[in-house]
């Protein structure tokens, strides 16, 4: 029972054989990319084409300063000001960061701007949601077999396309530079349930890999910062990919269980493309990349089977040229290629400067310059993860009210000051309640614990990275979570894509995913539907103001996250206790779900900026806080 | 299978299609722009007959755990003498020692009955310690053709309901 097939493949392949190589490097296979296509359409559910953060504004002017062929931030396009949260000075004029997803933003506004010479940009914007929306439909239908699908796919799609150009109104089509980096953004979250799906159907069937990918799209706040230029989803993905190839890297000469051999990438090549990923995500923010190539140093090289100095110099030399745009932009901007345009915030700061104070000046004249400069971001690295853990030991309490439970304190400031409207990681991903289990087969299995043996499976090494980028990067922003604007935690966005993939290995979730993911996906439906009016009503009539209302959501999801975690800690999933598990996976996924749609509908609607007009209508409707 | 790639693609076609007949290369068709809401140039007159102000406002926790209170100021009763047009009318109330101002508009029409019920948004407040007791200045502010201008205000105890 536990190899559900859901999907008949249909036997007709009249693509191209082009269309199926892309097919199968981005997506693994035709499912992958119906995931790729639903997570496109849940998250342009709730895009809303404005400014949500402050910091955007220094993205979207450094890419409209591009787009006018500057260099630096000479025009503030956006915002007040060129100054504004993210800014630097640069010896040559202002620059912003991020400048991975800003350059790669450019052809996506150049795209934008040769469309709207030609059409109008709210219907094209409208259309080409309709089109992802009618992809999904067709292939749905063709993995399925089933024409039906596919009529009622195009049906429903030219009637819901006619209905939002019937209430469409005109989309500012001075702002393309800023819905540029927003698709940009959107495009890259969406691979993150892509690797998820990909990672989990090597691991297990894909009925499991599905419900997985469905776990991080809708259970987790992935979809809220998805059209949010920041880039929280970006290493979300970036860690997905870095799993991924970290599992291929050991999998392909072991067998896998998938039966599923992919031979043009050899083991060595998939462990560099694990190191290149950080890399290029050294280009949107070096300081992340950092800690994640400490992470993965750390738990790839004692692990690997083949630490030969050839396979090794390949990797270091692949990881090298993937750092190449990373240096290109800092020398362009900065004058030095090893000087990022951000350097870490807060307590980063201070460390950066005794590194290049007194003690400093000494130890440059005694070290290489060049051993130094490869030397400082470890020693900064260092003292950050040193504060973190100071801080853990210092102040449990805010902790908790980071990880567990936001409200009930003081220090639950908010945006401005003015409202608690920050919620803990629990709160804002209540799926992953269901973590705790692995403490119950930890205690059970206390006695038989020892190394994992060499060499290690695809699938532990997965898990000891997991483990480790949650307990680093916790470390690492330890100081730094309490005071700034976070809603659901962003800083430490990792927590959810590789909370998520640790909850799916998890041996009960795994047996609930692959026997009842249709109780699941019912009681998540039935949540989102009904539950989803009554909280509607719950929230007019007893909440006064937006910190309470968000309240509201994090009391809900700590009271259906409890029992989840009990039962996850009981471990059991035949009867009774497998359907249990799949109400509660699916009621607590369909909570974090509405609190996306809630934000984009009412909390945040940002002067009523959603894109879909549909969307726009029903928020003008519902007047809640 | 003709059928269903024929069916898609028109569903592609229409979709295309329409996105350029919106586009700048066709005249006469547009989206309209939403009615905006005119604050600002408004027109008529209201004449207030007397304003009857609450006793007293309350602070009070916010509940679910949210770390902040609210300010709750019951309704104040206005009877208007004459309405033409579309004039506001702005509920207010300082509170100088907190240093707060609380506001709210009504927009008021043809349709508004007298005695009207002018109503305030509850406001939040984020403090580490409260008082018992504040004074509070209650004021109607009428915005019309002919300016803006304070019709009635009173002082008005806002107490902490611990």
């Amino acid at each position: 029972m536990t190899q559900l097939r859901i999907f008949t493949r249909s036997q007709e392949q009249d693509d191209s054989e082009g269309w199926i190589t892309a097919t199968r490097w981005l997506f693994g296979d035709q499912i992958g990319l119906l995931v790729f296509l639903a997570s496109i359409c849940a998250f342009g559910l709730i895009w809303r084409t404005d400014i949500f953060i402050t910091d955007t504004y220094a993205l979207a002017n450094a890419l409209y300063n591009f787009s006018n062929g500057q260099l630096f931030l000479v025009d503030a396009a956006y915002g007040p000001q060129v100054e504004t949260i993210g800014v630097r000075q640069a010896p040559g004029g202002h620059i912003a960061r991020n400048y991975g997803a800003i350059i790669l933003s450019l052809p996506i506004w150049v795209l934008l701007e040769g469309l709207i010479l030609v059409t109008d940009l709210r219907i094209t914007l409208i259309g080409g949601y309709s089109l992802a929306l009618l992809a999904f439909g067709v292939q749905l239908g063709r993995l399925r077999a089933s024409d039906r699908i596919v009529f009622a796919a195009c049906l429903g799609t030219l009637l819901f396309f006619i209905v939002n150009v019937g209430l469409a109104t005109p989309l500012d089509a001075t702002q393309t530079h800023l819905y540029a980096l927003q698709l940009l953004h959107i495009c890259v979250a969406a691979f993150a349930p892509v690797m998820l799906y990909r990672l989990l159907t090597r691991l297990g069937s894909p009925p499991e890999a599905i419900a997985g990918a469905g776990l991080l799209v809708f259970g987790t706040p992935l979809a809220i910062w998805a059209a949010v230029p920041k880039r929280h989803v970006l290493i979300g993905t970036a860690v997905l990919v870095i799993a991924y190839t970290l599992y291929r890297s050991r999998a392909d000469h072991q067998g896998t269980p998938g039966g599923v051999t992919n031979s043009e990438v050899s083991p060595v090549g998939f462990r560099a493309l694990a190191y290149a990923t950080v890399g290029l995500y050294a280009w949107i923010n070096a300081p992340e990349a950092l800690v994640l190539l400490v992470i993965v140093l750390f738990v790839d090289v004692p692990t690997a089977s083949n630490n030969h100095p050839r396979a090794l110099a390949f990797i270091g030399s692949v990881f090298v040229l993937s750092l190449l745009p990373f240096f290109i932009t800092n020398h362009v901007l900065v004058g030095s290629p090893m000087t990022p345009p951000q350097l870490p915030s807060g307590g980063g700061g201070t460390a950066a400067d005794t590194a290049g104070g007194s003690t400093g000046q000494q130890l440059v004249q005694v070290v290489p310059p060049l051993v130094w400069r490869v030397v400082r971001p470890f020693r900064i690295l260092v003292h950050e993860l040193i504060a973190g853990g100071s801080v853990l030991l210092r102040d449990p309490e805010g902790m908790y009210a980071v990880l567990i439970r936001s409200g009930d304190t003081t220090a639950a400031l908010g945006i401005l000051g003015l409202e608690s409207t920050n919620l803990s990681v629990l709160e804002s991903a209540p799926p992953l309640a269901g973590l705790v289990g692995w403490i119950g087969i930890i205690w059970r299995q206390r006695d038989a614990l020892s190394l994992p043996e060499r060499p290690v499976s695809g699938g532990t090494l997965v898990s000891l990275f997991a483990v480790s980028a949650i307990v680093v990067f916790t470390l690492f922003y330890a100081n730094r979570l309490q005071g700034h604007a976070q809603l659901t935690v962003r800083y430490l966005f990792v927590i959810y894509p590789l909370g998520t993939y640790l909850l799916c290995r998890l041996p009960v979730v795994q047996r609930t995913l692959a026997e009842h993911w249709r109780v699941l996906a019912w009681s998540a439906a039935v949540t989102v539907l009904i539950g989803g009016q009554v909280l509607a009503v719950g929230i007019f009539w007893t909440t006064d103001s937006l910190g309470e209302a968000i309240q509201l959501h994090g009391v809900l999801s700590v009271g259906t996250a409890v029992p989840l975690a009990l039962w996850a800690l009981i471990g059991r999933s035949d009867g009774w206790f497998g359907r249990l598990g799949g109400i509660l996976l699916g009621s607590t996924t369909a909570l974090a779900w509405l609190f996306g749609l809630f934000v984009a509908i009412e909390y945040y609607p940002r002067g009523n900026s959603q894109l879909l007009p549909i969307v726009r209508v029903v928020a003008d409707v519902l007047t809640l806080v | 299978m003709d059928a269903e790639r024929s069916t898609i693609a028109g569903v592609g076609i229409v979709i295309l299609l329409t996105a350029v007949a919106f586009g700048p290369l066709v005249a006469g068709i547009s989206l309209s722009e939403p009615p905006t809401s005119q604050v600002g140039d408004e027109q008529g007159d209201v004449q207030i007959e007397s304003v009857t102000f609450p006793a007293e406002a309350t602070i009070e926790s916010a509940s679910y755990g949210a770390a902040n209170y609210h300010v709750i100021v019951p309704a104040a009763s206005v009877r208007i003498q004459s309405l033409s047009g579309s004039p506001i009318l702005a509920y207010e109330l300082t509170i100088a020692s907190l240093g707060v101002q609380l506001s709210t508009l009504h927009f008021l029409d043809d349709g508004t009955s007298s005695p009207y019920e002018l109503t305030m948004e509850p406001a939040t407040l984020d403090r580490e310690s409260l008082d018992e007791e504040y004074t509070g200045e209650a004021a109607v502010v009428a915005i019309d053709s002919s300016g803006r201008r304070t019709v009635a205000n009173q002082t008005v105890t806002v107490r902490w309901a611990q």
